[in-house]
């Protein structure tokens, strides 16, 4: 009797795989944080909301308000599939709101667990879970899980997303 | 409403204008900005006095004269229920026939409006229910609500759930 031995194929995603794979760092909690940067933190997750509003009601303007100028959108799938860069506010926009053609569903972009960092009354980032469910024809589904590690930063009062990492843990 | 829509329509609160998104975060003063979280609490104490079943709890959430209405999709509607009164006999009538746990997840809430009497909230569903069949997903949708200050403590006024599946 021949013995193989065969060996065991990896399975995806790996477990804490934006850790590991340095696509996020957990970070220490900020230390007596002043009222203005707190306050400030308030602004930061309405801005994150806002993403999340602006993408599933379909609203492009609002849509176009959560980046700077010259942002930046990027991903990974589970650490080894790249998603392609977008540069530039309109080319993001252009390519997340071409999704709304081909989706049918009631999709929810549910963002919890905003842990802010190297915040700065200008610029802060932002780590962020999403859970993306889709309502369809008496079905609910959860899509996919995710994570966002975000670049904000300050244009006259309003906070932006200058530099957008989604990092997915499931293929889709 | 649109009674012969069958499933949800992509967006269907903006399609509809019952959601009037605004395209921006608006510059508010550091006193309003400080309101946010007891605004915010609100909405996640109105999820915790259902799930727990506290209907004075729950009666604290609303004003006196407070209305309650829901959209299935903008398919179908339930309500106006007017009055703290009427709200809470409709909301504790569910608690019988829900023989598991449900959790009204809030999330996503966003300021639309403000002023130092009076705010209008928008946020994000996800019903979850535990039960012995499991743990499943029951409808998401999202809330659309004012709020008013009374005493110095945010009640809600006016409430507009929209659901994205009838359950």
């Amino acid at each position: 009797m021949l013995e193989t031995s065969v060996a065991q194929k990896p399975t995806l995603p790996t477990p804490a795989w934006g850790s590991s794979g340095s696509f996020l760092q957990i970070n220490q909690a900020e230390k007596d944080l002043n009222l203005d940067l707190a306050l400030d933190r308030l602004l930061i997750q309405d801005r994150i909301y806002r993403y999340a509003w602006a993408f599933d009601e379909r609203h492009i303007d609002a849509l176009n308000n959560c980046f700077t100028e010259d942002a930046v959108w990027e991903g990974n799938t589970q650490g080894v599939t790249p998603v392609p860069q977008f540069k530039g506010r309109t080319t993001i926009t252009d390519w997340l709101s071409g999704f709304w053609a081909n989706q049918s569903d009631q999709r929810r972009h549910v963002m919890v667990n905003i842990v802010i960092d190297n915040q700065s009354a200008e610029k802060a980032d932002a780590l962020v879970m999403l859970m993306l469910t889709a309502a369809e024809q008496s079905k609910l589904e959860i899509v996919l899980t995710s994570f966002y590690k975000l670049h904000l930063e300050k244009e006259s009062g309003v906070w932006r997303i200058a530099h957008l990492f989604e990092g997915f843990d499931v293929d889709f | 409403m649109n009674e012969d829509q069958a499933s949800v329509r992509p967006s269907w609160g903006h399609i509809d204008q019952v959601i009037n998104l605004n395209t921006d975060q608006s510059l508010v003063s550091k006193e309003m900005l400080t309101e946010r979280v007891l605004i915010a609490e609100r909405m996640y104490r109105y999820g915790w006095a259902f799930d727990e079943r506290q209907i004075d709890a729950l009666g604290e959430c609303f004003t006196e004269n407070a209305t309650w209405q829901a959209s299935i999709m903008g398919t179908s509607s339930l309500g106006p229920f007017n009055g703290r009164i009427e709200i809470m006999n409709f909301m504790k009538g569910f608690w019988p026939n829900q023989s598991d746990q449900r959790r009204h997840n809030i999330t996503n809430v966003i300021v639309e409006i403000q002023s130092e009497q009076s705010v209008n909230v928008l946020a994000y569903l996800v019903l979850m229910s535990a039960s012995e069949q499991g743990l499943k997903p029951v409808t998401t949708g999202f809330y659309k609500v004012e709020m008013i200050k009374l005493d110095g403590t945010w009640k809600i006024q006016d409430l507009l759930v929209g659901f994205d599946l009838a359950y």
